[in-house]
Parts: C-alpha cells; structure tokens; sequence
C-alpha cells in the first residue's frame, strides 16, 4: 500500500509538470502577449518594447519557462502580469471560494442524488423511477447558465428576493449572508450535478441487485432495508465515487459560467481572466491547482473503491 | 436578509485588519449625524469588467480609472461641464507661448499617509510616468514634457519640447493622479495599494471582483466626502448586474446596454442617466491602397450611412449624431457642419467617376467586444450594399483582432471614448507620430496634419477655432474615417442617490458631493 501510495504521488507530480509545460506552450502559440493585451488599442511600438522587457516577455521561451519553474521549486509562484501582485495572494481567496462552493455542491448533490438512485433502483421501470431519471435529466440538460439565470430572476429577484443575486460574503460578515450567498450557485451546480450521480447509483445499484450475493442474503431472510443498505449500497456506488470524484474536479475550475453568472470570484474565472489577458504566472498556477485537484481526487477515489469493496487490494 | 451596516462594518474591519482606526474615523459621522443630514452610508455601484490594479500609473481600464478618482487627486480636473478646474493645483499658467506651464499647489492637502502634498511629490510622479523603464500604458498621453521641476514648495513648473494649448488638461487624465513620492519606490506594491490624497482611502482591494474605499476624515475639501464608504463590485453577467440593482443590493449601475436601460428608466424609484459625450465606433478605410485611396470611394460609402436609423438600432437614439470626424459637441472646438444624409444614388455616381460602377467588394473585420463593433459593420454592409458596395464582416475574438487586424492598414472597426480634448482624440486618430494614423491618410494629407500641430500649438482661442473648424471639414469629406454617431454613456441609479452627476468621460466618477437619503438600503443604522 505505501508503494502504492508514493507511485501514485510521483506519477501526480510527473502529470503536473507536463501539464504546465503543456499551458507553457499553449499560450505562446496564442496570438498577442500579455503586454499587447494591456496596452490594446493604445499600443505604440516603444510602449510595447518597454512594457515586454519590464514582464520578462522579451527572453527567450526556454528561459522564461525555466524562471518559472525555477520559482516554483523555491517556493516563489510570480507575479501577475495583469493584476501584478503576487500570484499567491491572488490565488488563496479564489481557491477557499470555489473550495467552498464545491463541498457545498458535492455534499448537496451525494445527499440528493444517492437517495434518489437508490429509490430509481429499486422501483426500476415503475413511474417514481421514470419521474427521477427525467427530472434529473432535464437538470443536466438545460445549460448552467439558463439555470443559474432562472434562479436568479425567480429567487433573487425583486419580488421573491429571497437570497442575493450573487457576489460572496466571508464568514466573518455572520453566518447568515455567508449562507445566503452560497445558495443559489450551489443549487445550480446541484441540478447540473445530479444526473450524472444518480444515473450512476442506479445503474450500479440494479447490477448488484441481480448478483448472486444479495438473491443469497434474501434467500437468508435478511430485510430488504439491511440488504440495501449493508449489501446492494457499498458495492453499488463505486461508480458513483468516480463520478463524484470527477465533479470535484469541474467545480474546482470548469465552473467559469457559474460564477461569472453569480459574479463569485473563483477559480474559473480567475483561469479565463488569465487566458484572456495572457498572464501567464497566474495561468499556471492555476491551472496546477485545479489540475492538482483533480489527481488528488482521483486518487482518493481508488482509496475510496478499497474501502467500499475489500476485495479490491493495490500494491 | 438582515444584514446590518454595523455587521458590515465589524466583518470587513476584521478582515482587513484595520478595527480599531476604522471604528474611530466612521464613529464620528455618524454620532453627529442629524435629521437630513447629508453624512453617512454606503454607496455600492456595479461595473461588468476590468479592476486589475489600482496603480494608477500602470492602470487600463474604467472601473480601475473610477476607483483611483476616489483614492488620488490630479492637479486638475474635469468638471462635469468639461472644464479644467482646479483640484491639487489652485491655479496655473503659460509662458513662453505655451512651452512652459507652471501650476501654484494648494497648500496644506494631506496624503493619506499623514503628510502634506507638496511639488516634489507631483515632480516625481510625473517623471515616473515619463520613464519609458516604467512602461506606463499611457505615457505618450501626458503630452510633449521635456522636463518637470519643482521650483518651490508649492511650485510645479513643466518644460514641453513645442508649445501645448491644452496641456492643462492632460493634468486631469487618470495616469496622471498625483502619488505620494513614498509609494513610487515600489510600483508592483502600488498595484494593491495606495499613496493617494483623495476623497476617500483603501479599505480592501480584491483584484477583479471589488474595491472598497472609506471617508478620508482629513480630506482637503472640509465637510466631504458625505459618503462613509464606497463599494465597486464586478458584475461580469449583465443581467445578474441589473437584477442586482433592482432588488437594490447595488445603488448604480455604472454602464449599461441600451436594453437593459430601458428597463432601468421603466423601474419606479430608479433614474436611468444618459450623458452626451464623444465616445464612438468608427470604420477605419486605409486610404494608403486601393479601393480607398480614391477619396471618392471614401465618400461614396459615407453616403450610403442612414446615420440616425443606426443610431436607434445600436443605441436606442441616445446620442449625437455624427459627421464623419471624432469631434462631438462636448468638446470646446466642435464646428457644426451640415450633416451628411444619405443619398444612394449620390454613392453610386461617385463610385462611377472613380471608375468603380461595377461595385466594390471588401473585407470589414471586428473584434467581438464591445458588440457595437459588429453591430456597426453588419448595418453598414445591409446600407451600403444598394449603391454596390459588397462587404463581408469577419468577428475576431479580441487577441487575434489586436494580433492581425488592428493597425495593420486593413479595414476594421475601431472604438475610442470620450477624450479630454478635441486635441487628445484628433492627434490620436490623424498624427503619424503622436497618434497612430490608421487610417494611412496623414502622408498623403500633410498639410491637414499640420493644421493640427499649428492648433495645439497656439494660445489664440479664435485661431485655434478656425483651424479646428477647418480640418473638422477636411475630415467630413476626405477623411479615412466613418463615424456615423456619437453614443451616449448609459447609467442608472436609485432616486436616493443625491446629487450625482454623471461624467462624458463617464470613469470620472465624482463622488464628493454625492449623499445617500435617510431611505437608502446602506445609511439606515
């Protein structure tokens, strides 16, 4: 298991690397840099120069990757290009909001969706089965932004105005706005969310209510709320894991529509801005962190299939 | 949602730090705070982009422009009449033709730092901004300054390479904020922080989401600001940002869409503002190779322009229509000329002596914000395809647009604001060295661009006025340029916002005699 533990977390870093050399080379091949992105329309040639030789812009491609990476490794991120500060005081509030927002989303959608596809299991081909596929399909299938929009007009509008329209509130400011702001961006990350989990729930859930192992715990006259529970369950929601796993992911960085609709300084939009302006410094990090999630996620995922079904052993 | 302004005021305190002097500065307004008085609140306005920095020399962008109004003062400033009136300079003059500019400093304005703003500190921000090694945005704004000395305490004297009419109101650009000299050491911690002598001084500072700005008690205009604080938060999604303002977690809403202002003017108890100014899209025609190096081409797709229906299809009608050059009645030496109707047939005549009757086919290319750059192109193809010209509009994502469009003697759509001067947009659009020229005209032009230099160049108000007059009309008819209208700056606020005035140069925001009512959501203890 330790071997196990320290090849994962070498092939992550070794993944992380080739990921920034990736970004590297990606934004290069982009047109403009970050200095043509800032002068725009008022660019002149001498502007251009100066503003490139202050950026490090002007080196030459190997070089300015391996400043970075040479920064990374002594703990020195960079500066923004665009927003020049340090990259790190950025980051940090970005990262606890889209943290936040994800735990919220997550737990929301296992709590709603497990429920949900174990009882589509269950009645599978009944009408209460019919109703949760479809109901949770038409969440995943109207786009974010529409959802995110409804539910703005509708419950943060000016009649209802139930919870705020968007922005973010730190905890100090109290609990209540604090809540209040995280309602409606998880409740959309929630619908879009909650197809794929309890598609997978379901499915997982049906596959082994037909084994041989749980015909044999009813045939020992095990209830069907023990069987479900303690049988069907663990070994039903492996797929689930992944899935969730995976939505970690997304609600770390693939959210940019989200938040720019509930205008909730994230991750996404922080990544976008970054493209969008060619900042390089603040892109990579970025784009490490959220990709950094995502193996991380995964790989607590394989621990977690272990723990659900201990058949499965790693070496 | 209950949610208290002291609440706000403990939380944000926390945060940021600043408990303890925060609590003293803001207890004051409002113990004292009467019935009607004109003291206290929180004034939370909207924006949907920028706000990277508040480095005032390095910054680009509007919300960042609106934020270091609050925080710094210029020498001069632009009053809503677009005067230059005096802020940190009480008075100013010219000599040696206009070469020499010398402005007398108010005495006793505090920094925020708790020291007194003095000529040094004017010299060394102006001499950091000149410095190419600082790489500021823009630098070539400023002016021709050859040298900038500190005579006396108080005493501000600029040398400029040629004489410069309007000099004094370059002092009121937003790269010209004047910086206590401290903070010019380090310009990457100046990105976060500020070293200003403004109405109102830093609270917090998320970088593209929201700037928040407190009353600066030792503020050079006694009494003001009314305000206790002023939030600006980045509404990226503009439906999200109107909704906001009408369940009123905002109380102004910076720049709208002329959709959405409509919907502003149709709330009760809200009052949409629309301010005439110069800001415009123009169609560049690079008049260095043909087709359009044939003025009559140009002229003939001049024609084609139903100004006024453009006007309503891209701005629901709110602004000024235009004569094919970059000078609006809000400038000081705007000409009235008879302005140009459309007339085909007229077009097409002109196409035919230029040997052009069979039509002419070209490439218009646009960047796909803002959207009245498309919109402009896809209107002017429908106008002008009856007299045979036979456009295609190609929407670029903006990077490719700067990358292989702008500048490049191609046609394209371009997009200015409102400028200080008649001068600062005519020099930039027209100069092949203090501008850009894109419109390839200056060189076969020469003695136009030199109506220019002799116009800034002359203290004479009458003479620059003929000058101005004629090139304004020299433009018009050959120019390289369609500038069908000027359009409005569109904002809305809530009627218990007092005394707001909005700005042409609508990121001149000037909040110091802005008061909340006793019925705002934000001044309610």
């Amino acid at each position: 298991m330790a071997f196990y533990v320290a090849r994962r977390t070498l092939s992550i870093a070794l993944v992380l690397v080739l990921i920034s050399l990736i970004v590297f080379v990606a934004i290069h091949v982009l047109p403009g840099s970050a200095a043509t992105l800032i002068l725009g329309e008022y660019a002149t040639p001498e502007s251009l120069r100066a503003l490139e030789r202050d950026m490090g812009l002007d080196r030459p491609f190997a070089l300015q990757y391996a400043a970075w990476m040479g920064g990374v490794v002594t703990g020195d991120w960079g500066y923004s290009l665009a927003m020049k500060q340090p990259v790190t005081a950025i980051v940090g509030l970005r990262l606890r909001n889209s943290a936040l927002l994800a735990v919220f989303a997550l737990v929301a959608v296992a709590l709603i969706a497990v429920p949900l596809g174990t009882l589509a299991a269950l009645r599978r081909g009944r009408w209460l089965d019919l109703a949760i596929l479809t109901g949770s399909y038409i969440g995943i299938s109207v786009p974010e932004f529409v959802t995110g929009m409804v539910l703005i007009l509708v419950l943060a509008g000016p009649s209802l105005h139930l919870f705020p329209t968007g922005d973010y509130a730190p905890l100090a400011a109290g609990l209540r706005p604090w809540l209040s702001h995280l309602v409606l961006p998880a409740l959309t990350l929630t619908l879009v969310l909650l197809a794929h989990v309890v598609r997978q729930t379901r499915s997982g859930l049906v596959e082994v209510l037909q084994s041989a192992y749980v015909r044999t715990a009813r045939l020992k006259g095990a209830t069907e709320r023990r069987i479900v529970v303690r049988h069907a369950l663990r070994n039903g929601l492996l797929p689930a894991v992944t899935v969730i796993a995976l939505d970690l992911g997304y609600l770390m960085g693939g959210i940019v529509v989200v938040e720019e609709v509930f205008a909730y300084p994230g991750m996404g939009r922080l990544i976008l801005y970054a493209i969008q302006n060619r900042d390089v410094p603040l892109l990579q990090v970025s784009i490490l962190l959220v990709a950094a999630t995502y193996a991380v996620a995964n790989f607590a995922a394989d621990l977690a299939y272990a723990w659900l079904d201990p058949r499965i052993r790693y070496q | 949602m209950t949610y208290s302004r002291r609440d706000f005021l403990r939380s944000t305190a926390l945060g940021a730090g600043l408990a303890a002097p925060l609590a003293q500065t803001l207890a004051r307004p409002s113990v004292a705070r009467a019935q009607g008085d004109k003291h206290g609140g929180t004034l939370r306005i909207s924006a949907t982009f920028g706000l990277s920095t508040i480095n005032p020399v390095a910054h680009i962008s509007g919300a960042e422009w609106m934020a270091t109004r609050w925080l710094y003062n210029n020498l001069t400033r632009l009053n809503v009449k677009r005067e230059v009136v005096p802020d940190l300079a009480e008075s100013w003059a010219a000599s040696d033709g206009g070469r020499v500019w010398t402005f007398k400093l108010r005495r006793g304005v505090q920094f925020h730092i708790g020291r007194e703003v003095v000529a040094d500190d004017a010299v060394a921000t102006m001499q950091t901004i000149l410095d190419p090694k600082t790489a500021s945005p823009y630098r070539g704004e400023i002016g021709p300054v050859e040298r900038v000395d500190a005579i006396d305490k108080y005493t501000v004297r600029f040398t400029l390479r040629v004489p410069f009419a309007d000099f004094p109101a370059m002092m009121t650009l937003p790269v010209a904020r004047i910086v206590a000299r401290e903070g010019l050491g380090d310009l990457k911690a100046l990105a976060a922080k500020e070293f200003g002598s403004g109405p109102f001084r830093l609270r917090e500072f998320v970088p593209g989401d929201r700037v928040t700005v407190e009353r600066f008690p030792g503020y050079y205009r006694s009494g003001l600001p009314y305000l206790d604080a002023v939030t600006l938060k980045i509404f990226p999604e503009p439906t999200t940002e109107l909704t906001a303002f009408k369940g009123k977690e905002t109380d102004l809403i910076w720049d709208v869409s002329p959709d959405l202002f409509s919907q502003v003017a149709g709330t009760p108890g809200a009052d949409a503002m629309a301010v005439s100014g110069g800001t415009f899209a123009n169609v560049i025609l690079p008049s260095d190779k043909p087709p359009f190096n044939d003025s009559r081409v140009r002229e003939a797709l001049k024609y084609t322009v139903d100004r006024a229906k453009m006007l309503a299809a891209i701005h629901g009608s709110h602004g000024e229509l235009a004569n094919d050059h970059p000078v609006s009645s809000a400038y000081t030496f705007y000409s009235q000329l008879p302005l140009r109707t459309p007339d085909i047939n007229k077009a097409k005549s002109l196409l035919r002596e230029a040997g052009q009757g069979s039509g002419i086919s070209f490439k218009i290319s646009v960047a796909a914000s803002p959207p009245i750059r498309e919109q402009m192109a896809v209107i002017l193809k429908e106008m002008a395809k009856p007299a045979g010209f036979n456009i295609d509009v190609e929407v670029l994502p903006y990077d490719r647009y700067l990358a292989q469009v702008w500048n490049k003697g191609v046609p394209y759509v371009g997009f200015y604001a409102t400028r200080p001067t008649a001068d600062t947009i005519l020099m930039k659009l027209y100069h092949p060295k203090d501008g850009l020229d894109e419109g390839r005209w200056a060189p076969s032009h020469a003695e136009a661009v030199k109506m220019l230099e002799q116009a800034r160049e002359t203290l004479d108000v009458a003479q620059r006025r003929r000058l101005y007059a004629q090139f304004q009309k020299v433009a018009r008819d050959d120019g390289p340029f369609i500038i069908p209208f000027f359009r409005s700056e569109l904002s809305g606020k809530w009627a218990y916002v007092r005394d707001f005035r909005l700005n042409a140069s609508n990121f001149e925001m000037d909040l110091e005699e802005v008061w909340l009512t006793a019925d705002a959501p934000r001044k309610r203890a």
